[in-house]
C-alpha cells in the first residue's frame, strides 16, 4: 500500500496576480481576463509579435540589479510555505526538499551580462551569481532552511509538471518527508527572439484548438505546491488541498522542436500517470491541456488525448489557460496543477480564452471562454516541451 | 542491497584543449560508432562538441550493457546531469542579437540553449522513448541523474537507463569564473559519462560472479551537506561503515569531511578522481575511476563523495 501524498499550500505569482494575490489568479482564470498585452520589459518594434503576458517589474519588489525570475520564485515559494504552515509541522530540514523546475534560470542575468558592454565588475559578478540554473533552488532552500534534497529539473516546458512530479516520487519513496515543488521562468528578449525566430509566437492572441490560431505568446511567473504524507498532513491538521495520484512522463524521440504528429509520448505519459492513480479514464472529469495554441501541439495533443482517454476524450471538458497566460514554460506546468487543484476545490473549470472557430482536428470540448460548473473528481494536467518532453500528472480529491 | 541496481555498461569520454591524442582518439571512436549507426539506417545530426562527446558515452555504455540501439523502447530512458556546458551556446546567441538584432537570431541554435536539448537529441538519436529527465545541479548534476535512473528501475518504469554527465568548458565559462573571482586555470576540456543502470532482478545471476552495481545514494544541503550526503548514502545502502574498501573525491571540496567521517570507520585515505575538475560529467566519472581500480573477485564497496558550491553535496556507493 503506497502512501497517499497531499498538497497543503501553495503560492503562484503570475500576470494576472502580480501582487501574489492566490484569490485574483483564480478569479481572472475562471473570468477568462487576458493578461497578454504588449511587451513592457524590452523593446519589441523590430518584431512582428509584440506581445507576452508579463508581470511588470515595478510590481516585483527588486532590488538593485537581482534577476526576476529569482524574485518572482522568492514570491512563490513564501506564500506557499506560509500557506501549507510549513515552519510550525516540525519536518525535520534534512527531509525537507525544493524541487524547481525551469528553463532558462537566471537567464536575464546572463543574457545581460554576455550583451551589455562596460558593466561594472560588481555589477558582472552579481549577475554572474543569479546566472547558474541552480541558483534560484539553492537561494529559496537557503532562504527557507531547508536540508534535504535540492533539484533544478531542465526538461523544458514540461519541467514544471516534471517538479511537482519527482517532489510526489521523492516523499513516495521514503527520501523526504515535504517537498516544496514548482517552477519559474521570466520574460526575457534571449527567449522572445529565438521563439521569433522560429515563427511560433503569435501576432496578436492565443487561441488554443481555434481554428485560426496563430501561435504562442511568451508568459511568466512562478508556482509552488507544497507536498507531504496524507497521514502526516492530518495529524498536524493541515488544510489538504487535493492529492497527487499519478505521475509519468516519456520522451517522443522524435524531433527536437516539433512534437511527434500523433503525441506519441503525451499520449504514453497520460495513459501511464492515469494507470498509476487507479481511476478509470472515466472519472477523469477535467483536463488541464498543455494547449499552446500553436497548430501542431494542439493536433497532437487532440490525438495524445483520444488514444489515453478513449471514448472520454469526446466528452471530457479541456481547457488552456495558455490562452491569457501567456507560455510560462518552467511555472506552467506548476500553474496548470494549482489550477486543476482549484477546479476541483471549487467545483468550476476555467474557460480555453479567445476561442473563435471549431477546428475539425480538435474536436474536444474546450470549454470556449467562459467557465463552466463541473464536479471534478479527479483532473489530468498535461506538458510537452522542445526535444519531445512529455508529463502528465493526475490530480484528486482527498 | 535494498536498492541496488546492476551497472550493465560504462562510457566514457574526456577531452583536454591541446592534448592531440585525446582529439584523435575521440574523433576515430565518433567515426566508428557513427558508421555502426549508419549501418543501422540512423545519421547522427548532432551540432556542439558536448552533444558528440554525450553521444559517445552514451553509445559505449549502450554497447557494453547490450543495449540494442536505435531501441526504439519505451522502458528505455535516460537521465542526464548537465549544467555549465552550454554556456558558450547561450552567450553565441545573446551576442548574436546584440550584434545583429532578430535578425541574427539563428533558429537552429535557439533549440540548444536549453539544457534538455543535448539529453533530446540522445534519446532521438538512440531512440529511447521512456523516461528522459534533464538535471541542473554544477558539480553533482550526475549524481542526480544516478539517483533518478535508480528510482526509475525500482518503480518499475525503465527496463533499462542510460544515466550520466556532461560537460563542456569553454572560454565563456572560464571567462565567467574568473570575473566570479574563482578561477579555473584547467582550460577549455570536454567530458561525458555514462553508466547503463539495469532493473534489479538482474543481479548477480547464479555462477555469473560479481556484477558491479550502483547500491546507495545520498544527499545535503547547507553546513552539514557532505557529512549528511554520506551519512544518507550508508543508510539507504544498508552498508556499515567499515566495510568501505576505496573512498573517492569526486570534486573538490569534499575531502576534509569525509576523511574525518571516515576515522570512525576507519576508511582508508579519500582519493582525488581524475576526473575532479570536469564539473557536470566529474560524479559519473570518478564512479567509472572506482569501478575500474577496485574490480575485484569478491564484493567491495568504493564511495563517491562530491559537493557543489550551490547544488550541496551527493554520495554514491557502488559495488564492485
Amino acid at each position: 500500500m503506497t502512501e497517499t501524498i497531499v498538497v497543503t499550500g501553495f503560492g503562484v505569482i503570475s500576470p494576472l496576480n502580480p501582487d501574489g494575490d492566490p484569490g485574483c489568479f483564480w478569479a481572472a482564470l475562471r473570468a477568462g481576463k487576458n493578461g497578454v498585452l504588449p511587451v513592457l520589459s524590452f523593446d519589441a518594434s523590430r518584431y512582428p509579435c509584440k506581445v507576452a503576458a508579463e508581470i511588470p517589474r515595478g510590481m516585483l519588489g527588486l532590488a538593485e540589479g537581482e534577476d526576476p525570475a529569482m524574485q518572482m520564485a522568492r514570491i512563490a515559494f513564501e506564500r506557499s510555505i506560509e500557506d501549507a504552515d510549513l515552519k510550525q509541522a516540525g519536518y525535520d530540514p534534512k527531509r525537507t526538499g525544493v524541487i524547481l523546475g525551469t528553463v532558462l534560470g537566471g537567464v536575464v542575468s546572463g543574457d545581460r551580462y554576455f550583451r551589455v558592454a562596460g558593466l561594472r565588475e560588481e555589477e558582472k559578478k552579481r549577475l554572474l551569481r543569479q546566472y547558474p540554473m541552480r541558483a534560484v533552488a539553492s537561494s529559496l532552500a537557503l532562504s527557507g532552511r531547508i536540508g534535504g534534497p535540492v533539484l533544478t529539473v531542465a526538461t523544458a516546458c514540461a519541467s514544471g509538471t516534471d517538479a511537482v512530479g519527482i517532489g510526489y516520487r521523492k516523499i513516495r519513496s521514503g527520501e523526504a518527508d515535504a517537498v516544496v515543488a514548482g517552477g519559474v521562468d521570466a520574460v526575457t528578449e534571449f527567449s522572445f527572439s529565438g521563439f521569433s525566430a522560429l515563427n511560433a509566437l503569435t501576432p496578436d492572441k492565443v487561441r488554443p484548438f481555434s481554428k485560426n490560431r496563430s501561435g504562442l505568446a511568451l508568459g511568466e511567473g512562478a508556482a509552488f505546491l507544497v507536498l507531504e504524507r496524507a497521514t502526516s498532513a492530518t495529524a498536524r491538521g493541515a488544510r489538504i488541498l487535493g492529492r497527487v495520484a499519478g505521475y509519468a512522463s516519456a520522451s517522443d524521440a522524435t524531433h527536437l522542436t516539433a512534437p511527434h504528429r500523433d503525441g506519441r509520448g503525451l499520449s504514453s505519459a497520460a495513459a501511464a500517470a492515469i494507470r498509476e492513480s487507479d481511476l478509470d479514464p472515466s472519472e477523469i472529469d477535467y483536463v488541464s491541456a498543455h494547449g499552446t495554441g500553436t497548430l501542431y501541439n494542439d493536433w497532437m495533443e487532440t490525438r495524445a488525448l483520444k488514444t489515453s482517454l478513449g471514448r472520454r476524450a469526446g466528452s471530457v471538458p479541456v481547457s488552456s489557460i495558455k490562452a491569457i497566460l501567456g507560455h510560462a514554460f518552467g511555472a506552467a506546468g506548476a500553474m496548470e496543477a494549482l489550477a486543476c487543484f482549484l477546479a476541483i476545490r471549487d467545483g468550476v473549470v476555467p474557460p480555453t480564452g479567445n476561442f473563435e472557430e471549431r477546428d475539425p482536428e480538435c474536436d474536444i470540448d474546450c470549454v470556449p471562454n467562459r467557465e463552466r460548473s463541473v464536479t471534478v473528481r479527479a483532473a489530468l494536467s498535461l506538458s510537452a516541451g522542445f526535444g519531445g518532453q512529455n508529463a502528465a500528472l493526475v490530480l484528486a480529491r482527498r | 542491497m535494498r536498492n541496488s541496481v546492476p551497472i550493465l555498461g560504462v562510457g566514457l569520454v574526456k577531452i583536454r584543449s591541446g592534448n592531440a591524442m585525446e582529439e584523435r582518439r575521440f574523433g576515430e571512436r565518433f567515426a566508428s560508432a557513427g558508421e555502426t549507426f549508419a549501418r543501422a539506417g540512423k545519421r547522427i545530426r548532432l551540432f556542439h562538441r558536448i552533444e558528440e562527446v554525450a553521444f559517445l558515452a552514451a553509445w559505449d555504455a549502450a554497447q557494453e550493457s547490450g543495449l540494442s540501439v536505435p531501441s526504439g523502447d519505451d522502458r528505455a530512458g535516460i537521465v542526464l546531469g548537465l549544467d555549465e556546458g552550454i554556456d558558450g551556446i547561450r552567450a553565441r546567441h545573446s551576442i548574436a542579437l546584440r550584434d545583429d538584432g532578430p535578425k541574427g537570431v539563428s533558429p537552429l541554435l535557439f533549440p540548444l540553449t536549453a539544457h534538455n536539448a543535448v539529453t533530446a537529441q540522445l534519446s532521438i538519436a538512440l531512440d529511447l522513448r521512456g523516461e528522459s529527465f534533464t538535471f541542473c545541479g554544477g558539480s553533482v548534476s550526475g549524481a542526480a541523474a544516478l539517483w533518478a535512473a535508480r528510482w526509475m528501475l525500482h518503480d518499475g518504469r525503465a527496463s533499462i537507463v542510460l544515466a550520466g554527465g556532461a560537460t563542456s568548458v569553454e572560454k565563456e565559462f572560464l571567462e565567467g569564473l574568473v570575473v566570479a573571482g574563482m578561477p579555473d586555470r584547467g582550460g577549455e576540456r570536454d567530458g561525458a559519462c555514462f553508466l547503463a543502470l539495469g532493473a534489479s532482478r538482474s543481479v548477480a545471476a547464479p555462477g555469473e560472479g560479481v556484477r558491479p552495481a550502483l547500491v546507495g545514494y545520498g544527499e545535503g544541503f547547507g553546513e552539514r551537506d557532505v557529512r549528511d550526503a554520506v551519512d544518507a548514502c550508508l543508510e539507504d545502502a544498508g552498508v556499515p561503515l567499515h566495510a568501505i574498501f576505496s573512498v573517492w573525491e569526486a570534486t573538490s571540496g569534499a575531502a576534509s569531511v569525509v576523511e574525518e567521517r571516515g576515522k570512525e570507520g576507519r576508511w582508508p585515505v579519500v582519493r582525488p578522481s581524475p576526473y575532479a575538475d570536469m564539473h557536470a560529467a566529474s560524479f559519473p566519472l570518478a564512479v567509472a575511476a572506482a569501478l575500474r581500480e577496485t574490480s575485484s573477485a569478491r564484493p567491495c564497496y568504493a564511495l563517491i563523495v562530491g559537493r557543489d558550491c550551490l547544488a550541496g553535496a551527493a554520495a554514491v556507493l557502488v559495488q564492485s
